[in-house]
């Protein structure tokens, strides 16, 4: 009997040495996974940080080379663009050589489609206006209906010639104000100021006005106002262009193209530069 | 004749129970032996985890990443100068940070980028500790034109 007793204590003694061995393996198995989860948590964070930094690097960029010929600023809901027309050559290639160093030198994949941001084009958000640039022609245009156009307050246009460019300019159209008004100043000069010309009216968004700018009864320039609620600048080439677009929301301004930072965290998008 | 027989068998059962008792004790020791590998094991690998913290990594990159946009949005890392560069480091790294920086600047001609220029900055890359890394790439405008085209490397460590 007693054998018995010491045989079975031996039995619960070699099981309960088991039982811990094996809680303490858990254990261990437990925290090493967690451990392995923690690391591939702050990998995986450091290559999201990668992505958005490679992203944002190239924002930037982007915003650099556009900035001497196409200066654009928000503040608030109100966007400024300045640019020097025609818009330059050099800042086509420019962008190409900077998408093709990035492409090589980025030690990641990054690839970019920079087209319209090099004509000058742009989408004003959250309205959905869109900015574009070709020959002799600037344009905004609200691209979502009221929505877009609804939210579009005021124009604000400076046309800035060389001396002597200019020497008039009157209204060649003027729709009357109804309950969809926005307000719009041009004002139409000569660099050394010996000619300024002031516009300032309250119009109906949906309905079309025009200046036309002249230098000795011929047009240089028109600027027109169309449904719904767009600008569009037509004129001859070196001028200066002061175009301030306010809202009714908070606006910010992105380029018309996408770029993509490829890697284990994937990022793809429009330009944000203002 | 039966008195040397009941004695012998006495003896056998006695070293029967000594061989038992052994038995016990070896596997008793190796259980034992186990089960004090099984917690050095345990508190090595406790340890090891506990000194190689992976936020750590994460914190001292990020820092080394917020300096170079902070130079490069101030104009300093186009700048060229090592004093400034130098400078502006020590006011923007956390104390306790050291830093090392390389600037290749290129220019594109005839079809490729050429390497124009190689600058270093900041204090000698130590041996025997860990050493992280962060990258930028800037453009450098001049005459209302990209000029060149640079890309900064940065070694950073805990001191």
């Amino acid at each position: 009997m007693a054998e018995m007793t010491g045989h079975r204590r031996g039995i619960f003694f070699t099981l309960s040495m088991m039982l811990l061995g094996s809680a303490l393996l858990s254990f261990i198995f437990f925290l090493t996974e967690q451990s392995t989860k923690s690391s591939d948590t702050v990998t995986y964070l450091i290559e999201v940080d990668r992505a958005s930094d490679k992203y944002s690097e190239i924002e930037d960029g982007v915003a650099r080379i556009l900035s001497p010929s196409i200066n654009i600023s928000v503040q608030n809901s109100t966007v400024r663009i300045y640019e020097t027309l025609p818009i330059s050559a050099q800042m086509h290639d420019d962008l190409d050589r900077f998408a093709l160093f990035e492409a090589n030198y980025s030690g990641m994949n990054v690839s970019m489609d920079l087209t319209n941001a090099t004509k000058g084009g742009f989408v004003i958000r959250p309205s959905g206006a869109i900015v574009a640039n070709s020959a002799g022609d600037f344009r905004v245009t609200p691209q979502n209906g009221a929505a877009s156009s609804g939210t579009l307050a005021s124009y604000d246009v400076e046309l800035v010639f060389l001396p002597g460019a200019m020497d008039n300019a009157a209204w060649l159209a003027v729709s009357n104000a109804s309950g969809t008004t926005m307000s719009v100043h041009v004002r139409a000069r000569d660099a050394s100021y010996a000619v300024v010309k002031d516009f300032y009216k309250t119009i109906d968004k949906y309905n079309s006005s025009s200046i036309n700018i002249t230098k000795s009864g011929a047009t240089v320039a028109v600027v027109g106002f169309s449904s719904p609620a767009a600008l569009r600048v037509q004129c001859g080439e070196n001028i200066g262009l002061k175009a301030s677009i306010s809202f009714s929301n908070p606006a910010y301004v992105e380029t018309d193209d996408t770029i993509s930072v490829r890697s284990a965290a994937n990022r793809t998008g429009r330009v944000r530069i203002a | 004749m039966e008195a040397q027989l009941m004695s012998r068998c006495r003896s056998m059962k006695i070293s029967g129970r000594t061989m038992q008792r052994g038995f016990v004790f070896s596997i008793d020791a190796t259980l034992s032996a186990f089960l004090l590998m099984l917690v050095l094991a345990t508190t090595v690998l406790l340890s090891v985890q506990a000194t190689g913290d992976p936020y750590e990594k994460l914190q001292v990159v990020r820092a080394g990443k917020d300096a170079l946009v902070v130079l490069d949005r101030q104009g300093i890392l186009s700048s060229g100068n090592a004093t400034m560069v130098e400078a502006a480091l020590n006011a923007t790294l956390p104390k306790g940070i050291g830093a090392h920086i390389s600037i290749s600047t290129y220019q594109y001609a005839n079809g490729t980028f050429g390497i124009l220029d190689m600058d270093e900055y900041g204090e000698s890359v130590p041996e025997g500790k860990s050493i992280y890394g962060a990258s930028r790439n800037f453009v450098g405008i001049g005459n209302g034109q990209a000029a060149n085209y640079s890309s900064a490397r940065m070694w950073i460590w805990q001191k």
